[in-house]
């Protein structure tokens, strides 16, 4: 199946999104060189340009933690934190891995930690357009990222 | 058995005095639905919430997935239905949009478990297993890879660890949930402090 032809690739919630795959730590062999040939997992939207975040654990990037339900993209919300294996991995001191392909070549991000923003903060902050898909009641989860060199 | 037994040990299902709360409050349940008094009558459910839990460490440390999970949906099944006394999964009002999602996953976990000879495909007739898929596949890369298996046809990887991981995941978030969801009821069988330390998730603000 080609890529467009899965509607987990159309469905943007952002310009800034990226699309990819979560990763439990201890499969991070198993991370091909090449994208799955299913629908990503997982989808985030960094606080920056992409092209602008740095690799190296120094560089610490935020981002908005996006979730599937019913085949569209949801910004996960903190009553979601347990039912998902990367966000409760992070009270358990697991670094999920975020995998992507969508610059053309593998993109590996360490989940350092989460964190909770308001709906009102994390609209202003990562752009009007996520309105119609994050929980006003309650608080959002944003991600903190390091970029695998 | 791939981050089951350590996740295991930061779920409610690791936290002993929760465990044994949650074993009172089924067996207490049992007994109003029996009408009988429950001091006079010990071992008054056919499984229980404590020993489901232990069985559920158990098969995760002997690293047998497929009973680890059949451990699992039982034990939520326990839980959830106790209220009802029936087969009757709770539907509390007011409930979280996450809470409810949770508990459909886990009912549909439960009948793949329980109802293994269901194959029919008919429309509107869908065996258990493929009602599963898209959830699966939203969950992470290993745990949609056995997805993709279900979905070509090998429904016995259900019997895989990736499954076990994400029914337990369901099951902490619908136990943790719950508690608060009781307290709030003023039903409740854990203290303040026990159902903060299950339902608030502690996520520091931006």
């Amino acid at each position: 199946m080609t890529a467009a032809a899965i509607p987990e690739f159309e469905d943007r919630v952002s310009p800034r999104q990226i699309n990819g795959y979560w990763f439990a730590p201890w499969s991070e062999k198993d991370i091909g060189v090449d994208r799955p040939d299913y629908a990503p997992t997982g989808a985030i939207i960094p606080e920056t340009e992409f092209e602008r975040i740095l690799p190296g654990p120094e560089f610490q990037i935020l981002a908005l933690d996006l979730v599937r339900v019913d085949h569209k993209w949801w910004v996960l919300s903190e009553s979601g934190v347990w039912t998902y294996s990367h966000s409760a991995g992070a009270f358990s001191n697991e670094h999920w891995l975020f995998v992507d392909w969508e610059s053309g070549r593998k993109r590996i991000f360490r989940l350092e930690a989460i964190k909770g923003v308001e709906p009102a903060r994390a609209i202003n902050e990562f752009g009007a357009e996520i309105r119609d898909r994050i929980r006003l009641d309650r608080d959002a989860v944003e991600l903190v990222l390091t970029r695998d060199p | 058995m791939h981050g089951v037994s350590g996740r295991l040990r930061t779920t409610w299902l690791g936290m002993p005095p929760l465990v044994q709360e949650y074993h009172r409050w089924c067996e207490r349940q049992a007994a109003d639905h029996r009408g009988v008094t429950l001091g006079l009558h010990h071992g008054i459910t056919a499984w229980s919430a404590q020993f489901l839990a232990s069985e559920v460490e158990r098969f995760a440390d002997e690293r047998r997935p497929l009973w680890c999970t059949a451990a699992l949906a039982n034990l939520a099944e326990l839980v959830f239905c106790a209220d009802a006394g029936s087969l009757n999964w709770a539907t509390p009002a007011g409930a979280d949009p996450q809470f409810t999602r949770d508990i459909e996953v886990l009912k549909t976990a439960r009948n793949v478990c329980f109802h293994p000879a269901f194959n029919r495909t008919a429309p509107g007739n869908t065996p258990h297993i493929l009602q599963l898929l898209d959830e699966l596949k939203a969950a992470d890369a290993e745990t949609a890879r056995v997805a993709q298996e279900i979905e070509r046809g090998w429904w016995s990887a259900f019997g895989r660890a990736e499954i076990t991981l994400f029914v337990l995941n369901r099951l902490d978030s619908a136990g943790r949930a719950y508690a608060a969801i009781l307290r709030g009821q003023q039903r409740a069988f854990l203290s303040q402090d026990q159902t903060d330390a299950l339902s608030r998730y502690r996520l520091r603000r931006a």
